[in-house]
């Protein structure tokens, strides 16, 4: 029995396929696995620098800058002092909303991360269709680049990879299955 | 292989009929980690990720070079995921080399979205992991919700929210 007798039957069935296909959708469509991944935040020195490499170079979509209020919960997360000022920006990339994002830190002597870290304890991995077009934009930019590598996936396909560092030392890796030819 | 994808802006996703691949999608984060048996229980067990695979890392792995690695150090590889998100997570365990202290500020996080909040602040902390106070979070688009992070046997940073509130 359809509730609310007043309204049509018909507009709840629209309603309800309208809410199934958003729902198919939009990230709550991961609610079922009962976690998601969201997206993974990394520190940086300069975020109108950094937009140079992950929007201009790799190609994500910045969605929104802000300012973190003063003694917010990244302060705490990241053990960050007080005294910092902080700038948050979140990127997408065509099929995933919100999936990387960049906290700058301002003010504080010893963050200004103006040497690579030496010893990376983290790496994203992104696949990219225009592989040659972002090593060109990386060598561009002047990012420290790794030489060139050749894999083969667990499930048997082969592909070049190559690795760089943003200009605070955060290590990305981008890839390219061989088979696909660059659009 | 070609397949459809979402393509989302501003929040609106819609379907868009390009049977290719998007330019660029993210595949994984990756952390380093000092012993995968003790690590992996933390992304599986606390917060439910399903291991895909581990695998021995070859002697000529591309990650002794980018995380620029001793070459001595043993190295091995585990990838976990979703059903929704296949791979989305790895993590590559070095042995016989001593791992430095996390540097801080921590240079980076993973941020997860999880129904069942509760229950993995209760499994992160009986791991003995290192446990933030938990946040109030506020996203720009005016959803509230709680928001926690702790930290895997190695220092890895690991947040993850919930939404209780939407706006009108």
């Amino acid at each position: 029995m359809w509730p609310g007798r007043d309204i049509p039957c018909g507009r709840h069935l629209i309603t309800g396929v309208a809410m199934l296909v958003v729902s198919f959708f939009t990230p709550t469509a991961y609610a079922d696995d009962g976690i998601r991944f969201q997206r993974s935040n990394h520190l940086v020195s300069n975020l109108d620098r950094a937009f140079r490499v992950y929007r201009d170079v790799l190609g994500l979509k910045l969605e929104a800058v802000r300012t973190l209020p003063r003694g917010g919960y990244a302060y705490d997360l990241f053990q960050i002092p007080s005294t910092a000022a902080l700038r948050f920006a979140v990127f997408s990339s065509p099929s995933q909303e919100n999936i990387l994002a960049l906290t700058e830190v301002r003010g504080v002597d010893g963050l200004d991360h103006q040497e690579p870290f030496r010893f990376p304890r983290m790496a994203i991995v992104l696949e990219s269709r225009e592989f040659d077009t972002v090593i060109r934009r990386a060598e561009g930019e002047g990012l420290m680049l790794f030489d060139e590598n050749a894999f083969t996936t667990s499930d048997g396909r082969s592909g070049r990879q190559r690795g760089f560092h943003d200009h605070d030392g955060n290590l990305i890796v981008v890839y390219k299955i061989s088979e696909e030819t660059d659009k | 292989m070609l397949y459809k994808y979402i393509y989302i802006t501003k929040g609106n996703a819609m379907t868009q009929s390009i049977d290719e691949k998007p330019p660029v999608r993210f595949q994984r984060a990756n952390y380093i980690v000092s012993d995968l048996d003790r690590a992996l229980p933390v992304y599986t067990d606390v917060l439910g990720l399903d291991l895909v695979f581990v695998k021995e890392s070859a002697e000529d792995s591309y990650s002794y070079e980018v995380f620029q690695i001793d070459r001595a150090a043993k190295m091995r590889f585990a990838v976990l995921g979703t059903p929704s998100q296949p791979n989305c997570m790895a993590l590559t365990e070095l042995k016989g080399i001593e791992l430095k202290e996390t540097p801080l500020p921590s240079r980076s996080a993973i941020v997860l979205e999880c129904t069942d909040f509760d229950g993995v602040m209760q499994r992160a902390k009986a791991a003995g992991l290192t446990v933030f106070e938990e946040g109030n979070l506020v996203t720009k688009d005016g959803r509230k919700g709680r928001e926690l992070g702790f930290l895997d046997h190695d220092g890895n940073l690991i947040v993850i929210y919930l939404i209780l509130e939407h706006p009108e």
